[in-house]
């Protein structure tokens, strides 16, 4: 990163390959979408790139960087809701019948009933996203940081800004909230 | 020995296979004396090692060479040509101008109708005219630099608008009831007279400014806590020190006709009263925070 700071274009590149289909797919499962994952992969690594003279070798990198991505997905979670309440809004006074974007809840439902589905790999893959997007924001965050972010528990707890404790607390409660909401875990193993 | 409830704490870096051995050593023991936790253990690690069958996708090529693109181009321009090197963009710096003086005319108008500027001479009624633009301005630059810079350790533009939303109530509680009226109104009532036997003028003036900075502030730093669970205190004292030096300016216009006493003890009341007001809103608000989380979890 301080090479990158300097100006180097080999260190961004390095450090742009370590991290982009990492925090695409934090993006993925968090939201459910991967074109909007694509959008705000790139928004985060613009900010990055702007922001880079504020990065300080004294908290590590991967804190710094998911901790700009954690924020984009809850701004993006903030502006979704929103802009469905608007759109409640609106077509209770206008009575409107257009059609309105999927809540990220849904669009995991509904891809649980597609038709490629039908194939067990998907099912299962489509079954946890299901489960994964009926978790709290901050239980969700936690599996994507620990499980796909392969991150430790001092690092998860900074970038959530809270107690080593209580990040590993939310995870143990996060993975039973998973075991029910996916049943007999050994139909799907 | 471990018990059941400390075993929580372990689980999920043994399910992912990084708790130290001594650790995991512990919870093994406890696991052979446990059948319950035995059970449940085996089954969270079944969820866990399952969550890997959600396979990652790798992000299309268009975004990766956007991506490149704009960054390679802007590493390869020359330096002092990149935007981190731009403290406001031009739009941005004009609109926090536009509202920092509105806010001043509106401040000054407020305090219009709460104080007499009698007593004070023109080039001082200018100077703290342009003190409380600059001020205003900077709150308001604060706001739009921070724009869209997630990530950062502190969050100035939750701090510029708290700090900002704290002085419109102030304003509006100066226009309903200012210090100077609370004052009049203890002095001629019995319990108020006593106070003021008892405290003196600036004692007075001391404890009216605390209240007149704490209260509000409190209340808004509490209402806008939620952006600010991560260091609440910092976020507080920056808060704090934001409203102080913008409330600064009212303190002084509506001191004009008092002794030099009066005024350091408002100012000192007003300092008090906004770094205990903001600090404790904040971590207030971030504590109930944390365990309405734990509870929800």
């Amino acid at each position: 990163m301080l090479a990158y700071q300097g100006g180097s274009k080999e260190a961004f590149e390095e450090l742009f390959a370590r991290y982009r289909t990492r925090l695409f797919n934090y993006f993925r499962r968090s939201l459910g979408d991967s074109a909007q994952a694509d959008d705000l992969l790139q928004t985060l690594f613009l900010r990055v790139h702007r922001a880079r003279d504020m990065y300080r070798p004294s908290a590590a990198f991967s804190t710094w960087i998911y901790t700009i991505a954690r924020n984009l997905v809850r701004d993006a979670l903030d502006k979704e809701r929103a802009e469905r309440a608007r759109r409640v809004t609106t077509r209770k006074s206008q009575r409107e019948t257009d059609e309105e974007p999927v809540p990220v809840e849904e669009r995991i439902a509904d891809e649980h009933t597609a038709p490629e589905t039908l194939l067990q790999r998907k099912e299962v893959a489509a079954r946890l996203r299901q489960a994964l997007l009926s978790l709290s924001l901050e239980q969700r965050e936690v599996i994507l940081l620990s499980k796909y972010g392969g991150l430790s528990f001092p690092e998860i707890a900074t970038i959530l800004g809270c107690s080593v404790t209580a990040a590993k607390v939310r995870a143990f409660r996060a993975l039973k909230a998973l075991r029910v909401t996916l049943g007999d875990v050994k139909d799907l193993c | 020995m471990l018990t059941c409830q400390e075993i929580q704490e372990l689980v999920p870096e043994y399910v992912s296979g990084r708790l130290a051995p001594t650790e995991a050593q512990a919870l093994k023991l406890h696991l052979q004396g446990c059948q319950s936790c035995a059970a449940e253990v085996e089954e969270l690690t079944q969820v866990w090692n399952l969550l890997e069958r959600w396979p990652e996708e790798a992000p299309s090529e268009r975004t990766v060479t956007t991506i490149r693109q704009a960054v390679l181009a802007d590493l390869a321009a020359p330096q002092g040509s990149t935007p981190t090197t731009e403290v406001l963009p031009g739009r941005k710096l004009m609109w926090a101008v536009v509202d920092g003086l509105l806010f001043t005319l509106g401040s000054v108008v407020v305090m219009a109708g709460v104080a007499s500027f009698e007593g004070l001479s023109a080039p001082v009624l200018l100077g703290s005219g342009a003190l409380w633009s600059a001020l205003y301005i900077l709150a308001f630059a604060l706001y739009f630099r921070a724009e869209g810079q997630n990530g950062a350790a502190v969050n100035l533009r939750a701090i510029a608008l708290a700090g900002l939303l704290t002085m419109g109530f102030s304003l509006l509680a100066a226009r309903t009831l200012s210090v100077g009226q609370l004052v009049r109104y203890c002095q001629i009532s019995p319990w108020g007279a006593a106070f003021f036997r008892c405290l003196g003028q600036e004692g007075a003036y001391l404890v009216f400014g605390t209240l007149y900075a704490l209260v509000p502030l409190f209340v808004v730093s509490f209402a806008c806590g939620e952006r600010m669970q991560r260091r609440p205190i910092v976020h507080g004292l920056f808060c704090a020190g934001l409203f102080f030096l913008l409330t600064l300016p009212a303190i002084y216009l509506q001191c004009g006709a008092f002794s030099l006493g009066v005024g350091l003890s408002w100012i000192a009341g007003a300092f008090l009263g906004s770094f205990a007001g903001a600090p404790l809103g904040f971590w207030l608000r971030a504590q109930g925070q944390s365990e309405r989380e734990e509870r929800a979890g």
